[in-house]
């Protein structure tokens, strides 16, 4: 690893406190990011991708708990801040962009008042210092600044999450984690959402945790690619290491279940099978029930996290 | 507007329902109430006054729809007929004697019981497990389980009778007479401490458990982690982001239980003489005075359906999404 | 408020584990253990008063003492004895009265949900309309009407009462029309009646359940408002007669406190205890609401508050 990383999440664990006893959602998660980075965290839904955005930041709620691992931010330590460290430290290090702008975004309050609220609660500005700076956010995602007075459910779909990527640009932070930020919008406007964050990230140069379900969206935009799977790291690469070899069969078939971008088409695949139920996860390596190359070791042994490739890691039995 | 107009052309199809109940009510009934009504006129007034009246009632016997012309002009011409029990006052006049006070009373306890409730509610899940939470919900839970005359009752004992601290009957001093000074407010603030203390303490747990589990369902909303991503002071997430939410069902409840409430501070105003429409009421039900009885029923109807729409204004008000509908 | 079970069949193994639940739950245990007291109460009552309540036994207004342990009332009455006595009409038109609510309220509720188009429009305008016009004063305005009595109050609190499980059941309907089983049913033709019968009503249990104690409740108080109105039997002991004789006999003004305590203790007792199993009911068939109980729990004993950020707890297992 080149520079000292700005996030370093080490052993992350998450379980959520069920009746029927604890369920593990995030299971020794370990990932760096360098600054100016992106990071693709990509896996199908129900894998644990959100979970671990939310929990780098602190944001689950019992019953969740984080049960073992450490993330440090600029070496500072997450998991051991009080209440009022967390406040400082959200949005104006570390900033999130979420899924769905329809429910991320405060029903009864205009959207000025939801982008100026961070910045007076983060710096010493009068409301209507605030207001203006509003108003500059909105220009810097293409949206008229008369919009300030609009309530959410006066805006498009597409207006909605460019007002929520406003308001993870508003106290300017040097890392961003974008939870499938497009996913709600049709193709033509994402498209333009991910060309807009790719241009802020060229002006203000923040790093990005991306996570999404959909690899053929992050091909071409991170750096490294991370792949989840039941909680677990299957692979992580060099983004261009991973479309071009990957290792693991679960990335194999992930990749084969989207057309490609460059080169031939190829055959919708798909994996056969569905994610595992958490409360009951498979012995052994947890894609073995779904894995065509499984043999007798992937039902019993849990395969490490371990270098297969330069820069490469992988999960699995074959390597 | 189109959310406001909806709303008003159901309180007018409910107070036309009322208007009819009560035209219906004394025809269907049993035997001949409206013979036994107008026998209680008898030695008041002489028979040819009484026949006027049935007349003028519509207790004739043209056909119904007739009958219901001649009740439908009458009441919306505001003539409710005479009192029995305070002969011979118009229903209306002897309603009016009361209507200030009971809307008072009731306003001011409806309004302290639903302020101070939503607030402790949203307290209470702030600090979740905290004594608020775990211990206030039961214990306002057993008082909201005592009927409300009975809370005035106790309250009536327990500060005006045994502690002498508040007086025990009537709006105000009988030695004072209704006028703008300090001494005659002062009297009439004294006089309604006990009456609202009780509907207060019977109603307040109803708020801060509507509240409370409000506040719940909206703290699981994504617009709260949002709120909270963004390093806001739980005051500012808990007011401007989870209460303001959170208000919205329960004032749209807070209009459906106005008429329960007013109910139990009818009940309130009898234990403690207070002289509003309960007082009326039941001096209306022990003389068998079925005009002033159905004269109530509609005042207060329409008072409730008036209370209705001012809530739904509120609620316009509150709720930006509403003003579009 | 109670979230629907979500699949039919093996109704019989479902009720059964969903009253194992109901027992294993503190606050159900509790209101149950109250109500089954005082239902036992009102059935053994008269033979344990062993005495007519109406009985002059003493002078008026005796404070309680070894001979009457709470006291006489106005009319040299025993408190006690017509306090149990009074256990037997008020619980039963209670009751009477909270089924007749119910089931009223769920046949309209349902019809309209179930059916949809005009038929729903006019029941639930009609729903609407009965909800917010006020109760008591038509309750008063028919009650004067008819001959006193347990009939008449019963009559009079279905007529005001029934519109607000109405309400809640037809929502509760409409959700369950769009679940698979149902469509699955309709698809294949089977009738109306089967479809609500066989389909719909099993996962309303819960509902059904909390509806009708939340209709006891709201009876219970309210008969005990219009009998301390005058509007019951007054010749008869019930709750609400008692609390209207010693206001009639103007018994705080003379100190006479238990005349009021025990029966306003008893209408509140089995109020709460009604009103704990609701409380219960809505737990167990609100996961979310059981799920709080666990965390909350594995917390407390690791001494972590629950605060708005995600807790940290290491030291797995201990």
């Amino acid at each position: 690893m080149a520079p000292s990383p700005i996030l370093s999440v080490q052993d992350l664990r998450v379980e959520f406190m069920t009746p029927a006893g604890p369920v593990c959602a995030v299971d020794n998660v370990s990932f760096d990011i360098a600054p100016g980075e992106v990071l693709g965290l990509a896996g199908e839904s129900g894998s644990g991708k959100s979970t671990v955005a939310q929990a780098i930041m602190r944001l689950l709620r019992p019953p969740a708990v984080i049960t073992g691992g450490h993330v440090y931010f600029a070496g500072q330590d997450v998991l051991s801040m009080n209440e009022e460290q967390l406040r400082a430290f959200r949005w104006r290090k570390v900033a999130l962009v979420f899924q769905s702008a329809m429910n991320a975004l405060n029903p009864v309050l205009t959207i000025g008042d939801q982008i100026a609220d961070p910045i007076i609660a983060h710096d010493r500005v009068t409301p209507a210092q605030a207001m203006e700076r509003a108003a500059d956010l909105l220009k810097l995602v293409n949206i008229d600044p008369t919009r300030l007075t609009s309530y959410p459910h006066q805006l498009s779909g597409g207006m909605r999450q460019r007002v929520v990527i406003a308001i993870a640009m508003a106290l300017k932070p040097p890392f961003l984690i974008m939870d499938e930020p497009t996913t709600a919008l049709d193709v033509v406007v994402q498209r333009e959402i991910l060309q807009q964050i790719a241009e802020l990230k060229e002006r203000l140069g923040f790093s990005i945790l991306f996570i999404t379900h959909d690899l053929s969206l992050i091909a071409e935009f991170s750096t490294r690619i991370a792949i989840l799977y039941a909680g677990k790291l299957a692979e992580t690469a060099r983004a261009k290491d991973l479309f071009s070899d990957p290792k693991h069969p679960y990335t194999q078939g992930l990749l084969g279940s989207f057309p490609s971008v460059r080169g031939p088409r190829r055959r919708l695949q798909g994996i056969p099978g569905t994610p595992p139920d958490m409360r009951n996860p498979p012995s052994g390596c947890r894609f073995h029930p779904r894995c065509p190359q499984a043999f007798a070791t992937c039902q019993t042994e849990q395969p490490a996290l371990r270098e297969i490739a330069p820069e490469h890691r992988g999960a699995c039995h074959l390597y | 507007m189109r959310y406001l107009l909806r709303q008003l052309g159901l309180y007018f199809i409910a107070a036309w329902a009322s208007l009819t109940l009560n035209f219906l009510i004394p025809r269907l009934m049993p035997g001949d109430p409206a013979t036994a009504m107008f026998a209680r006129f008898r030695g008041q007034l002489q028979p040819e006054a009484i026949d006027a009246l049935r007349k003028a009632f519509g207790f004739t016997d043209a056909p119904l729809y007739m009958q219901y012309i001649t009740y439908l002009r009458h009441t919306l011409t505001g003539d409710l007929g005479l009192s029995i029990a305070h002969f011979p006052a118009k229903v209306t006049d002897v309603i009016a004697t009361g209507l200030g006070w009971t809307m008072l009373l009731s306003g001011a306890a409806v309004l302290v019981s639903f302020a101070l409730g939503t607030l402790l509610g949203i307290i209470a899940t702030w600090k979740r497990g905290g004594w608020l939470d775990s211990v206030m919900p039961p214990v306002l839970m057993f008082l909201g389980a005592f009927p409300y005359f009975w809370l005035a009752m106790v309250s009536l004992y327990i500060l005006g009778f045994v502690l002498g601290a508040f007086p025990l009957r009537h709006a105000y001093s009988d030695t004072l007479s209704p006028e703008w000074s300090f001494e005659f407010i002062g009297s009439v603030l004294s006089h309604m401490v006990l009456p609202a203390l009780s509907i207060v303490i019977a109603t307040i747990g109803g708020w801060m458990l509507g509240m409370r589990s409000a506040m719940v369902t909206v703290l699981s909303e994504e617009y709260i982690t949002m709120a909270q991503a963004k390093g806001l002071s739980q005051w500012r997430v808990m007011f401007s982001y989870a209460a303001r939410n959170a208000l919205l069902p329960n004032v749209t409840g807070f209009g459906m239980a106005l008429g329960f409430v007013l109910a139990g501070s009818l009940l309130t105003e009898i234990v403690f003489s207070y002289p509003g429409q309960g007082y009326l009421l039941i001096q209306a039900v022990r003389n068998q005075d079925y005009p002033l009885m159905q004269g109530i029923f509609l005042t207060i109807t329409l008072a409730v359906l008036g209370a209705n729409f001012l809530v739904d204004v509120v609620y316009v008000f509150l709720d930006p999404r509403a003003r579009g509908r | 408020m109670a979230a629907q079970q979500s699949n039919s069949g093996g109704s019989a193994t479902r009720s059964a584990g969903w009253i194992r639940l109901l027992l294993s739950n503190r606050k159900a245990m509790v209101g149950t253990l109250i109500v089954l007291f005082f239902l036992l109460l009102s059935v053994l009552g008269p033979v344990l008063v062993g005495q007519d309540p109406h009985a002059f036994v003493g002078m008026p207004h005796e404070a309680p003492s070894a001979e009457h342990l709470f006291g006489t009332t106005g009319q040299g009455q025993d408190v006690l004895a017509q306090t149990i006595v009074g256990a037997r009409t008020s619980l039963a038109v209670g009751f009477a009265t909270g089924f007749a609510v119910m089931a009223i309220g769920a046949a309209i509720g349902m019809a309209g949900g179930y059916f949809g188009g005009w038929v729903d429009n006019v029941l639930s305008l009609l729903t609407n309309v009965f909800l917010i016009i006020p109760g008591l004063p038509m309750a008063v305005v028919i009650a004067a009407y008819l001959p006193a009595g347990p009939m008449t109050i019963l009559l009079v609190l279905v007529l005001t009462g029934w519109a607000w499980n109405a309400r809640v059941l037809r929502s509760q309907v409409l959700a369950l029309r769009d679940k698979d089983f149902v469509s699955a049913a309709l698809v294949s033709g089977e009738g109306s009646a089967r479809i609500i019968f066989r389909e719909i009503l099993p996962n309303m249990t819960s509902l059904l359940m909390s509806g009708f104690i939340g209709a006891t409740v709201y009876a219970i108080g309210a008969q005990v408002g219009l009998e301390f109105l005058g509007l019951g039997d007054l010749s008869a002991v019930t709750w609400g007669t008692n609390l209207y004789w010693s206001s009639n006999n103007a018994a705080l003004l003379t100190g006479a406190w238990w005349t009021i305590v025990p029966t306003g203790v008893c209408v509140a007792l089995v109020g709460f205890a009604l009103t704990l199993i609701n409380y219960a009911i809505d737990e167990i068939s609100n996961p979310r609401l059981r799920a709080e109980g666990s965390w909350s729990r594995l917390l407390k004993s690791r001494n972590v508050a629950a605060g708005p950020s995600t807790p940290v707890v290491r030291a797995h297992g201990a």
